[in-house]
């Protein structure tokens, strides 16, 4: 049964049983923190884990009968169960869930890859390529525009021009980014197929590899605007040659191992990318190389240069649900409610420009391609989204601008907030519009024997 | 070592162990009782070869409690359920009323003991006694199975053994839960129950997340959310109990066993937990094993001997129940009893369990004595069992004799080719397989 027809199935009575268990699991981690209130260590991870597990799942799976996505819902249970809202997960407990946030990103990494095929590059090349150049150059000069004029109403007012300038271009990267985690997400529930979920598949994840790029040349270039003794030094440049290149190398020789065990085992699927995820996201970090895109071009060598791809893309689909509903959850519970309301306004200003010059790039881009009229209409859903892959970026920056770590991250967060939000309800709207929801397989349902 | 290299290194232990455990019947190796993992720990553990840190392994304490209440939800799934039925009522009765004589003669021994040769106040005595009771109840099915399959032994006493081995894992369960009432707490965790209260509130969460569990599992016809509803369920309910200062084991017991006993579709839960068994169970030996150390602040030698007598002696006594009850003449009550001494998974996640709440030399002696419970059982428990079933007429003199059973796969390719080819005289001819034979023997100790 595909996930749509299960969930489409479900009748008053399950929904009640589903409400009812909503109210149990919120009710036993209110009642044991209420009464045991100190940070619990392993214990709180675990519980919060548990719950956020559940409480994701079934708030999701009560608000899809409005028609929201099941994203949302991840979102909102974090949300409730955050340190701003009930507090039954603390600022420690979230803070110990981040290798768990790491393997989860990981996986959707490997999905992605897997998810690219190159005949779907190829089939849309001319779009792709208007696409990235119009939506990333229009995005981030919009943006930093943007920034510009409300610089004034944010933590920098009192920067000088030139260092107002060097953090605009900053975020004008930062805002370039999307978020493959919410359209694999998307694509999980609703199992779409068509021209919108290819370009849109196409788009986000090379759209990564440019994000990628695009931050390190631009923190390369403000150097000097923050620091005048500072000169423009290609040391960021090689830096990132070698990240991208190592990234590159080390996930296609993990694309290689996984073939081969995909060809001659097949077993324990689940356990190996849970030892991959965990052992491989480590090294990586270790050595400095970026794991997002490692895990990347991983998913691709296995989809491409082998005949295992459907066996490592079934495997992967299969972690999905857990997955998602984990990152998506610590997502809404890392969501700083009162730093929200602080900086509100002139964040979805900032966000109003960026939605705005995507939906302009997205046609413009459409119409240079010749696209046809679904993409060219809805072409710009899947690209409003932003999650773990922004929130890593503004990490990468602030690490090299530590002067303006905290406004810029405080900013860039609450942005990341609201365009998670709203970005998954706007890419489903999209597939359901474009009638591409429900379209593709449905993943059959194995026995549970083959799992693990 | 680094906890997240050692991380890697068990969910690679996970992998390799699981397709060897797989495999065992075909290579003919493998201990009865699945425990050679709690040895490779011990090895590799830092009182040994020190190829697992002592801090490493503090480190994945919490982890370690998940996983062994993890099995606990498994074991609860499971229980009272053997060969696809029910357990009969006065089997359970039995095999309960069995663990908790094993366990009142060899805490009560351990007590003693301890009380004679140690400084422990009363409370750290209490504990040691439950604790040794605790890990000294159970005879490990797995054991049991492994004898009762391989060597194709039908009939009335493998049937007893089996269902009463399924009944006993409550008791220890009950004990754990009930040290946690006692046991120290970390300061501001701990919660004043009294003991009756912190027993309900034990039952009342894991029934609460097993209902939940059972409902949501039911109405849920997608393998892929029935992992999510399991797990998440699981990790809340462990996590829950657990800061709340109770047992995470007993909770995802009574979970587990209220799940099964709710669901329409128990067999599809329980089908779902099973294969989450090895992959857990096998890293969580090793880290028991990785713990396991010689208490040398204390006189702890004697403990370990007399719980180990006690148990001996409380066994015996169990196989001369089982002879009475069922009149097998021809059985030695020693023997049966003998036979009985298997100790396993449980026993071990329950000292293991111990060490990791107590964090004292008390919970480290009923580690000890646990694993001394695992090597004891092992070595002589398949050996006596198999000759009780021999004497009892169960077990085919011919089969019993050869010292490696021919695996079924081996007999079964033989049955194809006398299908296919010359018929053989009747003494060349493989030994009839029964219909439960036709699968991996020991594939799957359940």
């Amino acid at each position: 049964m595909s996930a749509l027809e299960a969930t489409q199935s479900k009748s008053a009575s399950a929904r009640l049983v589903q409400a009812a268990a909503l109210v149990v699991t919120f009710g036993l981690l209110l009642t044991a923190t209420r009464l045991a209130p100190a940070e619990a260590g392993v214990v709180g991870t675990v519980a919060g884990l548990g719950f956020l597990l559940l409480a994701g799942t079934l708030t999701s799976e009560l608000i899809e009968a409005l028609g929201i996505p099941h994203l949302t819902g991840y979102l909102l249970a974090g949300v409730l169960a955050g340190p701003d809202v009930l507090a039954l997960i603390d600022r420690a407990t979230l803070a110990q869930l981040g290798p768990v946030n790491t393997l989860a990103l990981s996986l959707i990494a490997l999905a992605g890859g897997a998810e690219l095929h190159i005949e779907l590059l190829r089939s849309t090349a001319r779009s792709l390529a208007w696409a990235s150049l119009l939506q990333h150059s229009l995005v981030m000069m919009a943006s930093v525009a943007a920034f510009i004029a409300l610089a004034p109403f944010t933590p920098f007012a009192d920067l000088r021009p030139a260092s107002l300038w060097g953090v605009a271009l900053l975020w004008g990267a930062v805002a370039a980014t999307r978020s493959p985690a919410a359209l694999l997400g998307i694509i999980s529930q609703l199992r779409p197929k068509g021209p919108l979920t290819t370009f849109s598949i196409a788009f986000v994840m090379l759209s990564d590899l440019l994000c990628i790029v695009i931050v390190a040349f631009t923190m390369a270039l403000v150097r000097p605007l923050f620091d005048a003794s500072a000169i423009f030094s290609f040391n960021d440049i090689r830096q990132l040659v070698r990240e991208l290149v190592g990234s590159v190398a080390l996930g296609g020789a993990v694309g290689l191992a996984l073939s081969i065990y995909l060809k001659l085992f097949g077993k324990n699927r689940l356990l190996v990318l849970l030892a991959l995820g965990v052992g491989l996201a480590e090294l990586l970090r270790y050595i400095q190389f970026d794991a997002l895109l490692a895990f990347l071009v991983a998913g691709f060598f296995v989809r491409n240069f082998s005949e295992q791809g459907p066996k490592l893309l079934e495997a992967v689909q299969r972690t999905g649900v857990i997955v998602f509903v984990i990152f998506f959850a610590v997502a809404g519970a890392k969501i700083e409610l009162a730093l929200l309301a602080k900086v509100g306004g002139v964040v979805l200003a900032l966000c109003a420009v960026r939605f705005a010059t995507t939906l302009l790039a997205a046609r413009a881009s459409s119409k240079l391609a010749a696209d046809e009229p679904v993409l060219r209409r809805w072409g710009w859903s899947a690209l409003i989204s932003q999650a773990g892959f922004t929130l890593g970026i503004t990490m990468v920056v602030a690490r090299a601008f530590p002067s303006i770590a905290d406004a810029f991250t405080t900013l860039a967060i609450a942005a990341v907030a609201i365009n998670e939000t709203i970005g998954p309800v706007l890419f489903k709207i999209g597939l359901d519009r474009a009638g591409e929801s429900g379209a593709g397989d449905a993943s059959s349902e194995r026995p549970p024997s083959s799992a693990l | 070592m680094s906890p997240i290299l050692l991380l890697t290194g068990l969910l690679a232990l996970a992998y390799f162990g699981t397709m060897l455990v797989e495999r065992r019947s075909m290579r003919g190796f493998g201990l009865p009782s699945g425990t050679e993992f709690l040895l490779v720990g011990v090895l590799i553990g830092p009182r040994f070869m020190g190829l697992i840190s002592t801090p490493a392994l503090t480190s994945f304490g919490g982890l370690t409690a998940v996983a062994l209440a993890w099995l606990a939800l498994i074991i609860g799934a499971h229980y009272g359920w053997a060969r696809g039925r029910r357990v009969p009522a006065r089997r359970m009765l039995l095999g309960v009323g069995l663990a908790s004589v094993a366990v009142v003669m060899t805490g009560a021994a351990a007590g003693l003991v301890a009380w004679l040769v140690t400084d422990l106040d009363w409370r750290d005595l209490l504990l040691l006694a439950m604790g040794v009771g605790a890990v000294s109840a159970e005879t490990t099915r797995h054991a049991v199975r492994w004898v009762i399959e391989r060597y194709a032994a039908e009939g009335p006493l493998s049937e007893l053994i089996g269902d009463a081995t399924e009944a006993d894992d409550a008791v220890p369960i009950l004990m754990l839960a009930l040290i946690a009432t006692m046991a120290p707490h970390e300061g501001s965790l701990a919660l004043s129950f009294p003991g009756w209260a912190a027993l309900l509130s034990t039952v009342g969460i894991g029934a609460a997340m097993g209902a939940t569990c059972a409902a949501l599992f039911d109405i849920e016809p997608r393998t892929t959310q029935r992992w999510g509803i399991v797990v998440g369920t699981g990790l809340l309910a462990v996590g829950a109990s657990t800061r709340l200062g109770l047992s995470g084991i007993a909770t995802t017991f009574v979970m587990g066993l209220t799940a099964a006993s709710l669901s329409r579709q128990r067999a599809a839960l329980e089908a779902l937990l099973t294969t989450t068994e090895r992959a857990v169970m096998l890293p969580a030996l090793v880290l028991a094993g990785a713990h396991v150390g010689f208490p040398d602040r204390m006189p702890f030698l004697p403990i370990v001997i007399v719980a180990v007598a006690g148990r001996v002696a409380a066994k015996l006594l169990a196989g001369r129940l089982f002879r009475r009850s069922l009149k097998q003449e021809g059985v030695g009550s020693r023997t049966l009893g003998l036979g009985l001494l298997p100790a396993g998974v449980l026993s071990v996640t329950a000292g293991f369990a111990c060490a990791l709440q107590l964090q004292t030399i008390v919970g480290e002696i009923i580690l000890a004595v646990a694993v001394t419970h695992a090597i004891v059982g092992e070595i002589v428990g398949p050996v006596f069992l198999r000759r009780a079933l021999r004497s009892a007429g169960e077990i085919r003199s011919a089969a019993a004799d050869t010292p490696h059973p021919v695996p079924a796969r081996v007999i079964e390719g033989a049955r194809r080719l006398v299908a296919r080819g010359p018929r053989l005289r009747s003494s060349e001819r493989p030994p009839k397989l029964r219909a439960s034979q036709s699968s991996d023997i020991g594939d799957d100790p359940r």
